[in-house]
């Protein structure tokens, strides 16, 4: 047997999917008219308005119990409306790391005030949180955190430092971050804390970082003397790796790490079904797009039913989304050679403009919520190499 | 049955019966008839068979732990063919033939010649072969024979061919799903015997499952080969998809291609040998690409079932077409 077994298969139960017809109709209505070089933006284009949208109709917070405002649906409620959200390319940031992440993380490691006070709001989409990971200079090694919160007399906790790469901090409420309360960083996992930051306020500046396509998602947020009250600490003090490696299980497990460049696919299968003949190369490449979907989707259903279980899966979630990003990044690079393979070809502007932005942003693909190597390096662990 | 009491008494009949000095004998052109015996033994052959027909009443999900472990082990003979055959033939009301039956790939009419191609034909005493929109049931013993000489599949010829007819039966089809599933169990043996060796094996003073470069490729060989477990999975779902069929063949074999590559370049040149046992593995694999269309094959046929589809995205047809 493997020393490592692959996880059982696992379907969506009936009244999850049951729900997708009804987010199917609300996406058509909501992104007519929305190009597709847009809609390829996804979890990376944050609307607060659309996000509010579908916290009315019940669709955040659906794994959070009802005394908290949630649904109580579970995680396959949850997968069945972002496969939806992203194979249409809604423009989900404002509130995707909030219901992927923070939500979960605060229902599972906060205090009882703490999810009394977030957690409604959450399923309300009245407030939004991002994720304070990475440092300048940090990179990959995410064990290495400068930013201190340290205790006062009071209780209460004197925050500096700086975080980068922080998706959507301009249109966030909260931030959940990962900084050291005690030791230093040559302690490395030891003295790490997870704390919850008001960022509307004088003493933290947000400074938005534009990428290569001249959109503003990522921002640097620095923290200058700020001061958090000793309930924003948010689990154990000093049990902060353990939470943001638990955290992160719920990042790598997605239909986000396979679906990133599936709005290039439906706009290019649209040109395909437009024109009068095709090349058995362009037939045999919509084959293996839609082969590799098929298990990877496999594969995220089974780790899903394993953080539904209660589960950590974290080796698991990293080999998917390792195995997903590839298949994301694969894409343009074969569209973009099936496309130009005739140079008397005339593909719409649309298609071309996506392919544009799909190919220019897929580099990132495999870096957002943890490098190849640093994944593989987790993977070689769960099979006992390291 | 549950799903681990399968994996485990299949795996033991496995290691009973499928040892790598029989599946050595076999390649040698030894008789099959006592390894046979053993596994025909365990009860497994009418598993697929209906209860009302005298077998078991299982599902190919259920039986998948069995083609996983036959995949393991190397298994060169049609176990899995001859059991999806039985329940077949038992389900048209025929009788199956005693002994070893093979699926064949492909059933041409020329003149009053029936010619296909049979993997694992050699080893077979009854043939399915595509006929029309069935299959029919022949012997071998009525056909000449020629051998392909690598091993994947003889080349059989029946003149005036006559034998029971087998409605709605897709042999090719379910060819590629048995193989797909027994070469997803290849690899896992794979990578369990290439994590072993990286662990015992040492080069400059540490085992080589210690070397960074190492344990990168032991992690994508990891991937694979989960990545070509979920693909069987989803076409033992659904095995009226043929499109959940295409899937696993093109994924696993794609997958294939790199997890030997990984396995032969972890072991170094002793992987090269013949008495170490990593080249029954890899044997069983190049054939099982080789089998029932390529993934070239499959995947211009699933290209063709998602461009005449008129389903709205690629999701929707993985969804309501692979997974059902």
């Amino acid at each position: 047997m493997s020393s490592f077994a692959p996880l059982p298969y696992a379907t969506i139960p009936a009244e999850d999917e049951s729900l997708r017809a009804e987010v199917k109709a609300f996406l058509a209505e909501a992104l007519a008219g929305m190009p597709a070089e847009k809609r390829a933006r996804s979890w990376v284009g944050a609307d607060p308005a659309f996000s509010r949208a579908l916290a009315k109709r019940g669709w955040l917070g659906l794994s959070l119990p009802k005394r908290y405002g949630g649904a109580e649906r579970g995680f396959f409620a949850r997968f069945v409306i972002a496969e939806e959200l992203l194979a249409a390319g809604a423009p989900v940031a404002a509130h995707w790391i909030t219901d992927r992440q923070s939500g979960p993380l605060i229902l599972r490691y906060g205090a009882e005030a703490q999810r009394q006070f977030y957690l409604p709001k959450i399923c309300a989409g009245e407030i939004f949180f991002c994720i304070g990971m990475s440092e300048p200079n940090s990179g990959s090694d995410l064990a290495s955190v400068r930013t201190r919160a340290e205790r006062q007399p009071d209780g209460s906790f004197r925050l500096n430092g700086r975080k980068i790469w922080t998706s959507n901090a301009a249109v966030c409420d909260y931030m959940i971050a990962l900084v050291r309360t005690s030791g230093v960083p040559e302690d490395r996992h030891k003295g790490l804390s997870q704390v919850i930051i008001p960022l509307k306020q004088e003493a933290i500046t947000i400074r938005p970082i534009r990428d290569l396509a001249g959109d503003a998602h990522f921002a640097e947020v620095t923290f200058d003397d700020v001061i958090l009250p000793a309930d924003a600490l948010i689990g154990e003090e000093g049990a902060g790796w353990e939470q943001v490696n638990a955290e992160l299980a719920f990042e790598r497990s997605g239909p986000e790490r396979i679906l990133s460049s599936m709005v290039l696919v439906d706009t290019w299968l649209a040109y395909l079904k437009s024109l009068p003949k095709l090349s058995t190369d362009d037939v045999i490449l919509v084959g293996r797009l839609a082969a590799h979907l098929a298990s990877l989707r496999a594969l995220s259903l089974s780790v899903t039913a394993s953080l539904a279980a209660g589960e950590s899966p974290v080796v698991h979630a990293a080999l998917l989304k390792d195995l997903g990003t590839t298949y994301e990044q694969m894409i343009p690079q074969a569209v973009a050679a099936a496309i130009a393979a005739d140079p008397e070809g005339d593909p719409p502007g649309e298609l071309m403009r996506t392919l544009a932005y799909t190919m220019g942003m897929s580099p990132s693909f495999s870096l957002r919520g943890g490098t190849r190597e640093i994944l593989r390096g987790m993977i070689a662990r769960g099979i006992g190499l390291r | 049955m549950t799903d681990s009491l399968i994996t485990e008494t299949a795996d033991r009949l496995m290691a009973d019966h499928v040892t790598p000095a029989a599946v050595r004998a076999l390649a040698a052109g030894g008789s099959p008839a006592a390894l046979w015996a053993g596994l025909a033994e365990s009860g497994f052959l009418d598993a697929l068979a209906s209860e009302e027909a005298g077998g078991a009443g299982l599902t190919e999900m259920d039986m998948l732990p069995v083609l996983l472990a036959a995949g393991r082990h190397g298994l060169p003979l049609p176990f899995g063919a001859t059991i999806a055959a039985r329940a077949a033939i038992a389900a048209a009301g025929e009788t199956a033939p005693e002994g070893i039956i093979a699926l064949a790939a492909s059933g041409r009419r020329d003149g009053g010649n029936l010619i296909a191609q049979v993997p694992a034909g050699e080893h077979a005493e009854g043939v399915l072969v595509p006929d029309g929109d069935g299959a029919i049931l022949l012997s071998v013993a009525s056909a000449t024979v020629e051998t392909a000489g690598d091993g994947t599949a003889c080349r059989m010829a029946w003149n005036g061919a006559n034998g029971p007819r087998i409605a709605g039966f897709d042999a090719l089809a379910t060819g590629a799903r048995i193989e797909a599933a027994e070469m997803a169990g290849a690899m896992e043996a794979m990578q369990v015997t290439t994590l072993r060796y990286a662990n015992d094996r040492s080069q400059f003073g540490r085992a080589i499952g210690k070397f960074q470069a190492v344990q990168q490729q032991l992690s994508v060989m990891t991937e694979l080969v989960h990545g070509a477990r979920a693909a069987v999975h989803v076409a033992a779902a659904a095995p009226g998809s043929l499109d959940a069929t295409a899937a696993a063949k093109v994924t696993v074999g794609e997958a294939a291609a790199q997890v030997v590559a990984i396995a032969h370049a972890v072991h170094g040149a002793i992987g090269m040998t013949e008495e170490l046992d990593l080249h029954l593995l890899s044997e069983r694999i190049r054939r099982g690409r080789l089998r029932y269309g390529s993934e070239r094959h499959w995947a211009e046929r699933l290209g063709q079932a998602v461009l005449a589809s008129q389903e709205a995205t690629l999701l929707d047809f993985v969804r309501n077409r692979v997974f059902s």
